[in-house]
């Protein structure tokens, strides 16, 4: 006899609990994610190291992941917690990226050649970009203004408050 | 989906002269999801009387389109318009044409249907990254033999079992794109190179992105069994609507399995399922 599923476990749920196993077994160098509370899979915090060889190295960042209800269909949004200066991150810490931005979605529409969010991507994905992002910031999309300039035209000021930053968060 | 929220206020919350460009593009997204959700992601069957009543003071070309299809039983489905309406559309047609069928008939098409999920593989994504959808798509495959049409509409009217369809035709399509890429790479290439990885995950593989016509024709070939009409109720000249016929490249092998017609009426930037 048919009956109807309204009920079923919600997809997002399942999707992320699937994420965090494979990331709790398979977590790729530098970058640990999980859910602050294991009652609510839709808030996570991750940390990201400092890649090496830019002005980051030797720094972990911790940020906070907030997933929408319906994903994967839509992309979480990514918030840095600690001080961030970084042309691609706003001055409240939210990271503006392609991934997390749906096709058309996208306040940055000049960013032509990246990659966009769909279902089949993945935290493991947006992580992994975040980190190229720190070592290589896009100055065409800016989101702090102040930290595109300084990157451009001081770069030895950028790299300054950078690892003046890198420093706060290791409690130095 | 009787859930109508209001339309969100800029004034109330936002001083308008500080509105960043994230807080502008989520309150226009508001806003579209309010209108959206006015209407149910997948409508009754009405006839095409209906819809030239909207048009009956427009000056609209494709109401003379309307009016030549209009005889005998001819109707259609209304679906939202998400960006997902081509898509959601076809999945329910599908489903509504498989049911029909006898249960032999749809246990067939269902291990048809399981045999394209290499197709999935081939193109490279993982199986983490599709199963939920896929796994959607055979649980109301393996349900439909014992319900009824308005129970099918009640199904494709929760988003989740919908959209978990969408994005598995939606996979299958880019699947079907990669996997065939030199089919595909003259209409991609844009004088400076294809990107079909770009393509696919730009117009295809994201969620409420409209299907173009490559879309529609990977979908056709990567399912097997589905010829698809697309019926252009538009602007072009003349008094006959066109037809669109979308034909799958390969036939599937096993002669037993039953051939699905599907029929979308187009006008500008929508899809509805047309009824004739």
């Amino acid at each position: 006899m048919y009956k109807s599923q309204n009920s079923r476990t919600n997809t997002a749920v399942r999707r992320l609990m699937t994420e965090y196993k494979q990331l709790i077994n398979e977590a790729p160098d530098g970058i640990s994610a999980g859910p602050i509370d294991e009652d609510n899979f839709f808030e996570w915090e991750c940390l990201i190291q400092g890649p090496e060889d830019t002005p980051f190295e030797g720094g972990v960042f911790p940020a906070t992941l907030t997933f929408p209800k319906d994903y994967p269909l839509s992309p979480p949004t990514m918030k840095f917690t600690c001080d961030m200066f970084h042309p691609n991150v706003y001055k409240d810490g939210t990271v503006c990226i392609s991934i997390l931005h749906a096709p058309g979605d996208d306040p940055n529409m000049y960013e032509s050649a990246s990659e966009r969010w769909s279902p089949i991507q993945s935290v493991e994905k947006i992580l992994i970009s975040v980190m190229s992002m720190l070592a290589e910031p896009n100055d065409e999309s800016g989101a702090n203004i102040d930290a595109c300039k300084v990157w451009r035209n001081d770069r030895a000021e950028y790299n300054r408050i950078v690892k003046a930053n890198v420093r706060k968060t290791l409690g130095l | 989906m009787g859930h109508e929220a209001e339309i969100p206020s800029v004034t109330a919350e936002h001083d308008q002269d500080q509105l960043d460009d994230l807080t502008i593009l989520r309150l226009t997204q508001e806003i579209k999801d309010v209108e959206a959700s006015k209407n149910p992601l997948v409508g009754d069957f009405r006839p095409l009387s209906v819809l030239l009543d909207e048009y009956k003071d427009a000056t609209f070309r494709g109401k003379i389109k309307c009016q030549a299809l209009g005889g005998g039983n001819a109707g259609y489905r209304p679906v939202r318009g998400d960006g997902n309406c081509a898509w959601r559309a076809f999945a329910f047609r599908y489903f509504e044409l498989l049911s029909r069928l006898s249960k032999e008939e749809i246990e067939i098409s269902t291990k048809s249907l399981q045999s394209r999920t290499r197709l999935l593989d081939a193109a490279g994504y993982s199986e983490t990254g599709y199963i939920d959808f896929v796994e959607e798509t055979f649980n109301l495959l393996q349900k439909l033999p014992d319900m009824t049409q308005e129970q099918l509409v009640t199904e494709f009217n929760n988003a989740e079992v919908s959209s978990a369809i969408i994005v598995h035709f939606r996979l299958l399509a880019a699947a079907y794109i990669k996997t065939h890429a030199d089919d595909y790479i003259p209409f991609i290439d844009d004088g400076e190179g294809a990107d079909i990885s770009e393509y696919c995950n730009r117009n295809i593989e994201a969620f409420s992105v409209e299907a173009d016509h490559l879309a529609l024709s990977a979908l056709v070939n990567s399912m097997l069994i589905v010829h698809l009409g697309v019926v252009y109720m538009d602007r072009s000249a003349g008094e006959e609507a066109v037809i669109h016929d979308f034909v799958p490249a390969e036939s599937a092998s096993e002669v037993a399995l039953p051939s699905l017609k599907i029929e979308l009426l187009y006008r500008p930037g929508h899809y509805d399922i047309f009824y004739k």
